[in-house]
Parts: structure tokens; C-alpha cells; sequence
């Protein structure tokens, strides 16, 4: 399973960022599944995002889920990370999005993103995607790339 | 919700792309009567498009309750105009892609987002949750 968190530059720390990936993999393992989870985090470079007409200072947490989850335990689930999100960054609740997209939508999504590139913007993509995370990971331990090339 | 990305291979300059979001936010809102504090929008640069394309626009957008497939039509359509003028491209290298999302698959505010239409008595319980919590409007812009 994966899930892709937004985040703005120079926002979140490293720690805050080790913190959120553990509680993150803690909630989705009590609530969903203790199937693997792998978790992407993309950095926004400043003025990059808007919300609300604004530069934003939003995280937006996307996570896939079993198609079908039910409602109940979906709900429950997201609530849980937006709160223990909000306590370790101290954002503001309108500056968080939480979502739990059933499996088969999040790869539309994904698709969608990839379909608007060449060919060659989709190989560069991945690649760029994938050697970044690897080597923030084998630097910081987190899976970390960047919206902006 | 909705989440607008933006893809392009160069940067557009700042001050395009806040006009470009507030298009958005401007369409968006105008057609849906979503509250403005709903929308996103994030701008990937450094992307190879495809042919013809040089700027994609993917929306998430909520689903259902008093959304029509006509009422996407015309956002997709509304879009495509009013991005292309405010990029200053041409309509045809403007690509516009729209998903729809159940709304009860996010939580923003702390809540649940609504269903379609449901809106008004979405934030007007919100904003009492918040100030029984003492959380006043967000003021970190920067």
C-alpha cells in the first residue's frame, strides 16, 4: 500500500517528520492492515501551494486503503492521523487534509498524473521520484522527494 | 478537497501562478459553491509533457450529493478557459484531467469533509467545534 504526504518547505523537521512517518504506520496498521506501507514524502517549494486564495501552509496526507473500507473504521482511521498529526506539528486543524482513497481510485489518481507527461517526463519522473527517495532514505531514513525538478 | 496539481516543465512566475489559483479557486467555487478555504492548489515544475501539453491540470474534486455530470462538464470546461487566459497560453496546450472523490474519504478542519451541497452546516459546525476549543482562524501565511 502507499501513501504520498505533501508537505511545505522548510515547515516540518526531519524529527517531526521520523515522528509523523511512525505514528502514521502505527494508526494505519491498528486501523486498515499490517501490510506494508510505503510512505513518500513531497516538498513543496515555498509559494508553490495555495489554499484558501493564499500561500499555503498546508500538509496533505493521502494514504490507499482495501477498496470497500468501510465507512465507519475509514473515518475513525483519519480522524485518528489528522489528530496525531496536529499534535506533533501544532498546525492548525484547517492547514491539515487527511484522506483514505480505496485502492483502485489512488491508482487512477496516480495515473492521472503520470498521463499528462511524455514518455520520457514519465521515465525522468520515476527515476528522479525513486533515486531521491532512496537517497534520503539511506541519508534520513524517510522516503523524501520534491514536487519542483 | 478539491486538490488542483499543476505540471509544467519551466516554473511560471510568481505572480501567474497565485493569479492561475485564484482562477481556480474563483471557477471552482463559483460553480460548485464549495467554500474558497477547500481549495488546494500545488504547482509541479521540472516535468517532460506530452505533446502539445504545456501545462497539466489534474483536479481532485469531491463526488455526488447535488453534483450532476453536467456540472463537472462545465467545470472541466470553465477550467480549461480561465487557466489558458491566465496562463496566457493557448486553450490547446492546456490539459484538463478531473477526478472525483467521495467526500467522506477526507478530513480537513478536524472533520469529515461534507457531502456536495451540504456545505454551509459543515462549516457552521466547524467553526463552533473550534471555538469550543479555542482554535481561531488560521493566521500562519508565512
Amino acid at each position: 500500500m502507499r501513501s504520498l504526504i505533501a508537505i511545505q518547505e522548510g515547515q516540518i523537521s526531519l524529527e517531526q517528520i521520523k515522528a509523523l512517518e511512525e505514528v502514521v504506520r502505527k494508526l494505519y496498521a491498528e486501523h486498515v492492515s499490517d501490510e506494508k506501507l510505503t510512505i513518500i514524502w513531497n516538498i513543496a517549494a515555498k509559494q508553490h501551494t495555495i489554499t484558501d486564495r493564499r500561500w499555503s501552509r498546508s500538509s496533505t496526507v493521502s494514504m490507499e486503503v482495501p477498496d470497500g473500507f468501510e465507512t465507519q473504521r475509514r473515518e475513525a482511521f483519519m480522524l485518528e492521523v489528522d489528530k496525531a498529526w496536529r499534535a506533533i506539528t501544532g498546525q492548525h486543524p484547517d492547514q491539515v487534509s487527511v484522506g483514505a482513497f480505496d485502492q483502485s481510485r489512488y491508482s487512477d489518481i496516480l495515473t492521472g498524473n503520470l498521463t499528462r507527461l511524455s514518455p520520457w517526463g514519465r521515465f525522468t519522473y520515476l527515476f528522479k521520484l525513486f533515486s531521491r527517495a532512496m537517497i534520503s532514505k539511506l541519508r534520513y531514513g524517510v522516503l523524501i522527494t520534491r514536487f519542483n525538478q | 478537497m478539491p486538490l488542483y496539481t499543476l505540471a509544467s516543465k519551466k516554473p511560471f512566475p510568481e505572480p501567474i501562478r497565485f493569479d492561475i489559483a485564484q482562477v481556480i479557486t474563483d471557477v471552482h467555487c463559483g460553480l460548485t459553491g464549495a467554500p474558497s478555504e477547500f481549495v488546494n492548489v500545488v504547482f509541479m515544475t521540472g516535468y517532460s509533457m506530452r505533446k502539445g501539453t504545456i501545462l497539466g491540470v489534474n483536479g481532485n474534486v469531491r463526488m455526488g450529493g447535488d453534483r450532476t455530470a453536467g456540472l463537472y462538464e462545465k467545470l472541466n470546461e470553465q477550467m480549461h478557459i480561465r487557466i489558458a487566459e491566465a496562463a496566457q497560453l493557448p486553450k490547446e496546450n492546456v490539459l484538463i484531467t478531473l477526478i472525483g472523490i467521495e467526500s467522506n474519504w477526507v478530513v480537513e478542519g478536524g472533520m469529515v469533509l461534507p457531502f456536495p451541497g451540504d456545505e454551509a452546516e459543515w462549516l457552521e459546525r466547524k467553526n463552533a467545534t473550534h471555538a469550543a476549543m479555542g482554535i481561531g482562524p488560521v493566521t500562519d501565511y508565512h
